[in-house]
C-alpha cells in the first residue's frame, strides 16, 4: 500500500518551532523506501507519523486511498520493528511470533502454521522453544521482523533496526531485510542515519535534514545527481570534497561551465573518486594542477591529499606508487560525472540535470 | 586489583575488614540463633544460672499436646493466607493505577507511604478508635448502610478480621513503592510494541506487564509470607497486650512471647520458636519451586 503525506506539519505544543515543516511524498506500495538523515532531521518523527504512535498538527496522511491521519497504529495495521528489537522477554521465540495472532484471535493451529512460515522465512526455525535473551543481536532483531510481519502488515516498518548490531552482522542483516522484503513484497519504510546501508538497502530515498525533506529519489538518482550541498555531503564515502571557489577556481572552470552559471556559483563540490590521473577515461578534457600533500594506504585504499589553489581535496584514485614524493606538483583530471556547482543558497545549479520530478 | 594472588595474608586483610560487621551478626544474630535452637531441647533448665539439668523432645511434646499452640498455628496460618493474596494483590493494583496517573502520582505515593514510617503503636492505636463498637468510624460508617454496630475488638468471631484489615492497610505503603519500582524497571517499549501487536489495554497487562513484573511480585510476596507468619506487634497492641478475645487472635509468636515472658517456660517458647523456624523454611521453600516456573527473570 502507498504512503502519501499531505502538507503534513508536526509541533510538539510546549514549542516554538516544528519538528516537521509542510512534509509531502508518496512512499510506492511494494518497494523498500529508506528515511535517511542525520539524528534530529525528523526521520523517525516521521516513521512515527506512518506508524500513529504520532498524530500530525497540521495535514493528512493516507494509506492508498484512505485518510488515516486519525487512526492508530493498530487501526492502521502497521507493522513496527525498534533497534532495540523488544521482544517479549518472557516469551519463547514462538510465542513472540504468535502474539500478534494470538491478540486477533486466530485459530491455533493457523497460527503455529503461520508462525513457522515466519520463523522459516527469517531463518530462525532452529530457535523457536529459545527465549530472546538466548539468542544473538541478528537472531533477535529477525524473530522481530517475523513479529512485525504476523499480522500481515499493511506497511512494515524499521526503525533504525541494524544500529545494535556490529559491522559485520549489519551488513549480513541488511541483505536479509531486502531479502525478506523482495520475498513478501510488503511496502517496508527503513529508518537509518547511515547512508551507506541506505544505499544498499534502499529501492528510494528519502534525505530529510531539519524537518524537511531535502531529496526523493533512487540511490544512484541521489549520488549522481544531489539537489543540493548537504544531500552531497551527506551521501558518499569519504565525504565530497567542498571548495569554497576563489578567483584561480573560477578560472579553471571557465571553458566548462557557462557564465552566468559560473558567477553565481558559491562552492565547488568534488567526489573523491572523481579527482583521478591525466589519461583516464571518460574525464573532461581539462587538466588541473596541486599539490600533493599527503598519501595513505588503508588496505586497498589510497587517498591522497592534494592542495588545489590553497585549498586540501582528497582523492583515492592515485595508487601510491604514482607520486611518491610530498610537496610534489600533481596534475589531476576531474571525471565527468561528481562534480557540482552550488550558489549560495547551496541548491546544485551545475550540471543542468532533467527538474527533478517531485513525485505526489 | 584483580589479577592480585590470593594469599593467607590477603585472605586475612580481607577478614580483618568484614569482621567488625561479622562480629556483631555473631553475637546478636547467629548465636541466640543457635542458642534458641539448643534451648528448645533443654527439659529442666535454669534460666538465671544457666544450668541445664536434662534435654530431650518434651518440649515439642508439649506444644505438640497444647491446644493452644494448635490455635495459635491456625490462627497465624488463617493470618497469613487472609493478609497475603489480598495485600499483594491491592497493592498491585494501587501501583499499576499510580503508574498511570501523572496528576497527583507523588502526593498520592506519600500518602500511601505513610503508614509504613509511622510506628506500629500509633497506628494500632488509631485502628482501636477506628474499630470501637461504641464511637468508632467504622461502625458509624457502617451505620449509613444500617448494619447493626460490629464488636469489631471484643467479639471472637470478628478479632481476627479486623487485625487482618488493619494488617493489610498497613502493609499497602511499602508494597506500593516496591511495586512502582519494579513497574519503572519494565520498559516502556514493550507496551507500545504489545500496543501495535493488537494487545489492548487489558491484554497487555495480563501478557506483558504483569508477567515482566513477576520478579517484584515474587519477592513481595515472599516478604510478606515472612512477615505474616511473625505477627506480633499489631496484635499486642490493638488487643492491649492480649492475644484477642478469646485467644482468638493468639499466633505463633504470640505463643512464644507469652510462654517466655508471661509463663517464663523458656524451653517451651525455645521449641514454639524452632517450629515457627521450619515453617517458614518450609513455605519459602515451597514458593521458591513455584518461582521458577512462573516467575520472569529478564
Amino acid at each position: 500500500m502507498d504512503v502519501r503525506f499531505e502538507h503534513v506539519s508536526l509541533a510538539y505544543a510546549n514549542k516554538q518551532t516544528n519538528i516537521l515543516t509542510d512534509i509531502n511524498f508518496k512512499i510506492p506500495a511494494g518497494q523498500l523506501t529508506c528515511l535517511l538523515g542525520p539524528s534530529g532531521c525528523g526521520k523517525s518523527t516521521t516513521l512515527n507519523l506512518i506508524s500513529g504512535l504520532l498524530e500530525p498538527t497540521k495535514g493528512q496522511i493516507f494509506f492508498g486511498d484512505k485518510d488515516v491521519t486519525r487512526l492508530d497504529a493498530l487501526e492502521r495495521k502497521v507493522g513496527m520493528v525498534f533497534q532495540s528489537y523488544a521482544l517479549y522477554p518472557h516469551m519463547t521465540v514462538l510465542e513472540n511470533i504468535c502474539f500478534p495472532l494470538r491478540m486477533a484471535k486466530m485459530a491455533k493451529a493457523e497460527m503455529l502454521k503461520r508462525a513457522t512460515e515466519l520463523a522459516q522465512l527469517v531463518h530462525v526455525d532452529a530457535e523457536l522453544t529459545k527465549k530472546p535473551g538466548e539468542l544473538s543481536g541478528g537472531q533477535q532483531q529477525r524473530v522481530a521482523i517475523a513479529r512485525a510481519l504476523a499480522k500481515s502488515p499493511s506497511i512494515l516498518l524499521l526503525d533504525e533496526p541494524l544500529s545494535n548490531l556490529d559491522a559485520r552482522l549489519r551488513v549480513e542483516m541488511r541483505d536479509e531485510i531486502r531479502r525478506i522484503q523482495k520475498e513478501t513484497g510488503v511496502t517496508t519504510i527503513f529508518v537509518t542515519h547511515d547512508q551507506d546501508e541506505a544505499m544498499h538497502i534502499a529501492d528510494q530515498i528519502m534525505i530529510l535534514n531539519n524537518g524537511t525533506i531535502q531529496q526523493f529519489a533512487a540511490p544512484n538518482t541521489i549520488y549522481a545527481q544531489p539537489q543540493n550541498l548537504f544531500v552531497a555531503k551527506f551521501i558518499g564515502n569519504p565525504v565530497i570534497n567542498t571548495i569554497a571557489l576563489n578567483d584561480h577556481h573560477r578560472t579553471d572552470f571557465v571553458k566548462l561551465v557557462p557564465k552566468d552559471i559560473l558567477a553565481k556559483a558559491t562552492t565547488l563540490a568534488i567526489r573523491a573518486e572523481s579527482i583521478v590521473p591525466i589519461n583516464s577515461v571518460d574525464t573532461l578534457t581539462h587538466p588541473f594542477s596541486g599539490i600533493q600533500l599527503e598519501t595513505y594506504q588503508f588496505g586497498p585504499e589510497v587517498t591522497t591529499q592534494i592542495a588545489y589553489h590553497g585549498v586540501p581535496i582528497t582523492s583515492n584514485q592515485f595508487n601510491t606508487h604514482t607520486w611518491v614524493n610530498n610537496q610534489h606538483p600533481i596534475p589531476f583530471e576531474l571525471h565527468k560525472n561528481g562534480y557540482f556547482l552550488c550558489d549560495s543558497n547551496d541548491n546544485v545549479i551545475w550540471p543542468l540535470k532533467e527538474p527533478l520530478v517531485v513525485t505526489r | 586489583m584483580k589479577n592480585k594472588k590470593i594469599t593467607l595474608k590477603s585472605t586475612l586483610v580481607a577478614y580483618m575488614y568484614l569482621s567488625p560487621m561479622l562480629i556483631f551478626t555473631l553475637i546478636f544474630n547467629f548465636y541466640p540463633i543457635i542458642k534458641s535452637f539448643a534451648l528448645s531441647f533443654y527439659t529442666k533448665y535454669n534460666f538465671y544460672t544457666d544450668q541445664v539439668s536434662a534435654i530431650g523432645l518434651d518440649n515439642f511434646k508439649y506444644i505438640f499436646a497444647d491446644p493452644d499452640f494448635k490455635k495459635a498455628t491456625i490462627n497465624t496460618l488463617i493470618f497469613v493466607v487472609g493478609v497475603v493474596p489480598i495485600a499483594v494483590i491491592l497493592a498491585m493494583i494501587l501501583a499499576l493505577l499510580l503508574y498511570r496517573i501523572k496528576f497527583l502520582a507523588s502526593f498520592l505515593k506519600t500518602i500511601y507511604f505513610l503508614p509504613f514510617v509511622t510506628s506500629t503503636v500509633a497506628i494500632s492505636l488509631v485502628w482501636q478508635w477506628i474499630y470501637n463498637d461504641q464511637y468508632g468510624l467504622l461502625n458509624s460508617f457502617l451505620g449509613y448502610f444500617n448494619i447493626k454496630p460490629i464488636n469489631w475488638l471484643n467479639d471472637p468471631h470478628w478479632a481476627m478480621f479486623a487485625l487482618i484489615i488493619m494488617t493489610i492497610w498497613k502493609s499497602l505503603g511499602f508494597n506500593i513503592i516496591l511495586f512502582l519500582a519494579g513497574l519503572s524497571n519494565i520498559d516502556k517499549r514493550y507496551d507500545r510494541v504489545a500496543q501495535i501487536d493488537g494487545a489492548n489495554t487489558w491484554q497487555r497487562l495480563r501478557f506483558v506487564t504483569i508477567p515482566l513484573l513477576s520478579p517484584m511480585t515474587f519477592l513481595i510476596t515472599v516478604n510478606s509470607v515472612i512477615s505474616g507468619f511473625k505477627v506480633f506487634d499489631e496484635i499486642y497492641i490493638l488487643f492491649g497486650g492480649n492475644p484477642g478475645p478469646g485467644s482468638s487472635a493468639l499466633t505463633l509468636v504470640f505463643y512464644l512471647y507469652r510462654a517466655f515472658y508471661t509463663e517464663s517456660q523458656y524451653g517451651i517458647a525455645a521449641a514454639a520458636g524452632v517450629v515457627l523456624f521450619l515453617i517458614i523454611l518450609a513455605v519459602t521453600l515451597i514458593q521458591f519451586w513455584y518461582s521458577k516456573k512462573h516467575v520472569h527473570y529478564v
